[in-house]
């Protein structure tokens, strides 16, 4: 589908990442949570890997 | 390790009465953002709350806000003059509101909701717009990104 790339202009000013939206509607509701999952278990990894190195 | 699908799961299982609303609706509805908790908003009455307890069990749910962390006990009683729950599990923390600022109690909520499935599962979660509409009512400035996000997913799906 053509999109219009005026439609997300003020959405791109503000730093959102359109690519990332879409890649998500391409996935299932059940997917878009897993994938979350993933990625907060992933943030909780570096934070204590994080914590451990400043000890 | 926080499995907040996996409660979700759980909660549908054991056949609660909810609305999955806030940061993980907006996740499921596309959004690239993360978020540390669940959202759900939810029938207070006493025989849905304990049907939330049943669904943790062996979760060790704890009343977060507490300075304890007291366990959570419901009796029939006791969930009488409950209006929210803020707990936390062994799989990730769990917010049951019984209403949603900018949308209303329970019954608003839920009619502002769409089904979904969740493998293979009906679930109950905030339409889009209503999400907008109670992102907007908190007016937090986290929320802004989220608002943002929210309306360039109603743009692509137009």
């Amino acid at each position: 589908m053509a999109r219009d790339p005026a439609v997300h202009e003020e959405a791109e000013a503000y730093g959102i990442d359109i690519s990332l939206i879409r890649a998500n509607l391409r996935l299932t509701p059940t997917e878009r949570l897993r994938r979350h999952d993933k990625a907060l278990n992933m943030q909780k990894k570096l934070r204590v890997a994080m914590e451990k190195k400043r000890g | 390790m926080d499995d907040l699908t996996g409660i979700i799961g759980r909660l549908i299982r054991a056949e609660v009465d909810f609305v999955l609303v806030g940061g993980l609706a907006a996740v499921t509805h596309g959004s690239s953002m993360t978020t540390q908790d669940i959202d759900i908003c939810c029938d207070f009455s006493p025989e849905n709350l304990l049907r939330i307890q049943s669904a943790l069990e062996n979760l060790n749910p704890v009343h977060r806000m507490t300075t304890n962390h007291l366990p959570l006990e419901l009796t029939e009683i006791n969930c009488r003059s409950l209006k929210n729950l803020y707990l936390d599990t062994d799989w990730g923390p769990i917010d049951c509101l019984g209403e949603v600022l900018g949308l209303g109690n329970y019954d608003e909520v839920k009619l502002a909701s769409e089904t979904i499935e969740l493998d293979g599962i009906e679930c109950l979660i905030l339409r889009i717009g209503a999400l907008i509409t109670a992102k907007k009512a908190m007016g937090r400035p986290k929320d802004i990104e989220t608002i943002k996000q929210l309306e360039a997913i109603q743009k692509e799906e137009r």
